[in-house]
């Protein structure tokens, strides 16, 4: 994990972000659950859109982990709880590689 | 052994790793089944001051097929949680631990058992303790006390205990493995034509889990709250008179090492990571290279592999082996036939009509799961540790009972024993009945090396062996 990606998560606290390959914490992440959460197919935009609708990420009741499959077509697994969600984002999944760099 | 570090991957992460599965009709109480499924393998008894115990982060289960899909119908649940009581010392105990509350006792685990079926997920008891390990006569001077005091009875007719026992399995791992030498007919194995190798004796064999414990989840319940209808059948014919079982160990899917001090942290669903059956399917029939995966698939996905079981390798290699000794076998091999006989047995039961008063078969689904027809009644005189190729029929295919020698049974069977059950025309080698690794002294004897302590009731594995008795040195 970089410097950058590891004073995110450590401000964060609770979140916990992996990646297979490559990993960070980005601020669309609790957005993108919210997003997640009702099936909405995943966009940067619609991301961004959803947190403000979402509240913080404590309301997602843990941490996160992220799992990013594959950064060309974006398919990213979310874990929390005992649940796990895919999306695809390539926006996003560009937006976690930039922040490792 | 019977599925103790059987797979790469799960032998590298022994408390998830299901080491023997056994189901029977309790002898003491036959109006119920014993389920017993067994983790943390080869466990050196004097192991401290971190003595073993289950995973708080793996989700264990017993499961019950009760209608032939290879899906589990019923599944019993177990989930445990450590506790550290005084963080301040390094010790295990500080003094004597006489109950299961005693203050010296300092790492504890306690356990929740839920039953899962059509009706819903049921909890039938939280915070159930476990014994501690056997440390010795200082530490826990009266074991069985401690045992006694942690059976619990968490429904009606329905007893669990989740803790260290005595391993009960036995067999020769260090001749076996050593190119499949049987110590007592080591002077016909072929020895690749090596000089100075110390074979050619007979010996008797050496059983490799003496001296060892493990970890036991052991469940007894009544036989009507398993079968598919309700009732506990009482003819050995009837279809519903016959269950299909397995263990799994389940870990969720995403792990975090060192965020948070001294601990991991565990997110998402729970992916299987090890599964058990019938004794040594995974460990001998399936190759290494799939046996992980194995793993992570229910019993109703093994047509997949039944290839493995119809033709299994080690029927060609006891030929080469042991050159000239096996040759009806090792002409059924030639022959490309499967092996009928491996496939019921280990994947779909033994239809009625092929062992007179006989039958555990489940359909045609091909599953690997113990199959134990519950309408058998439990021998309590004059059991055979050969079970049904022994003449008992409340032993091994039926089910499985804890001092069966299923290695001897699974050799026997693989050499050819079993093939006239399916094919009259068939002569059994005459080394395919001798077969045996040498650890008891016939078929009566059910105290093979280091397993003489088993119990008329339940738990039914033995007393753990002490630390202190039994250094792992020795």
């Amino acid at each position: 994990m970089s410097e950058f990606s590891r004073r995110i998560f450590l401000k964060r606290g609770t979140a916990a972000v992996a990646l297979a390959g490559a990993a960070s914490a980005i601020p669309a992440l609790p957005a993108l659950i919210g997003v997640a959460d009702t099936q909405a197919p995943a966009d940067v935009g619609a991301a961004e859109s959803a947190a403000e609708d979402t509240g913080p990420i404590d309301s997602v009741g843990g941490p996160i982990i992220a799992h990013v499959r594959d950064l060309t077509s974006g398919e990213i697994g979310l874990f929390t709880g005992t649940d796990e969600i895919t999306v695809h984002d390539p926006q996003l999944a560009a937006s976690i590689l930039r922040a490792l760099r | 052994m019977s599925s103790h570090r059987e797979a790469p991957q799960i032998s590298k992460d022994p408390v998830a790793d299901s080491t023997d599965l056994y189901a029977f009709v309790s002898p003491d109480q036959p109006d119920t089944v014993t389920l017993i499924a067994n983790y943390v393998p080869l466990q050196a008894p004097d192991g401290g001051p971190n003595f073993y115990e289950f995973g708080d982060d793996v989700l264990y289960a017993i499961n019950i097929d009760n209608d032939g899909d290879g899906d589990a119908d019923i599944s019993f649940q177990f989930q445990f949680t450590s506790r550290i009581t005084d963080p301040d010392t390094f010790l295990y105990n500080t003094g004597p631990i006489t109950s299961l509350t005693s203050p010296s006792w300092n790492r504890r685990q306690t356990y929740s058992v839920t039953r899962v079926d059509e009706r819903g997920s049921h909890v039938l008891g939280t915070g159930i303790p476990c014994p501690p390990c056997n440390i010795g006569p200082l530490s826990t001077p009266d074991f069985p006390a401690l045992v006694s005091e942690a059976i619990t009875t968490v429904a009606p007719g329905t007893k669990v205990l989740a803790g260290q026992r005595a391993e009960g399995f036995y067999v020769d791992l260090g001749a076996v493995f050593d190119l499949g030498i049987l110590r007592p007919f080591e002077q016909d194995h072929t020895t690749f034509g090596l000089a100075g190798t110390g074979l050619g004796t007979m010996a008797k064999g050496v059983n490799s889990t003496d001296g060892v414990n493990v970890h036991s989840i052991a469940i007894q319940v009544p036989i009507d709250q398993l079968t598919a209808d309700g009732r506990t059948a009482t003819s050995v014919t009837d279809p519903t008179a016959v269950l299909g079982v397995w263990t799994t160990a389940s870990r969720q899917k995403a792990r975090i090492f060192g965020n948070w001090p001294g601990e991991n942290y565990n997110s998402g669903p729970y992916a299987q990571v090890s599964r058990l059956g019938n004794p040594l399917v995974n460990e001998v029939l399936i190759p290494m290279a799939a046996k992980d995966y194995w793993n992570s698939l229910p019993p109703a996905a093994d047509q997949e592999f039944a290839s493995h079981v119809a033709h299994p390798e080690l029927a060609g290699l006891l030929n080469v082996l042991y050159p000239g000794v096996f040759p009806h076998l090792a002409s059924y091999v030639s022959s490309g036939a499967p092996r009928a006989d491996l496939l019921a047995i280990l994947l779909t039961g033994i239809p009625a009509g092929i062992v007179p008063g006989f039958q555990n078969y489940t359909g045609p689904r091909q599953a690997d799961m113990l199959r134990l027809n519950v309408a058998i009644p439990p021998t309590t005189t004059g059991a055979s540790n050969l079970g049904l190729v022994g003449g008992d029929p409340a032993g091994f295919p039926n089910g499985r009972r804890v001092f069966d020698d299923v290695v001897t049974i699974e050799l026997r069977a693989i050499a050819g024993a079993t093939l006239p059950l399916v094919d009259p025309g068939y002569t059994p080698d005459a080394a395919a009945g001798a077969i045996s690794m040498g650890l008891t002294s016939g078929p009566t004897d059910l105290t093979a090396m280091g397993t003489e302590n088993y119990l008329s009731e339940f738990p039914y594995l033995g007393t753990p062996h002490s630390g202190f008795a039994v250094p792992a040195a020795s």
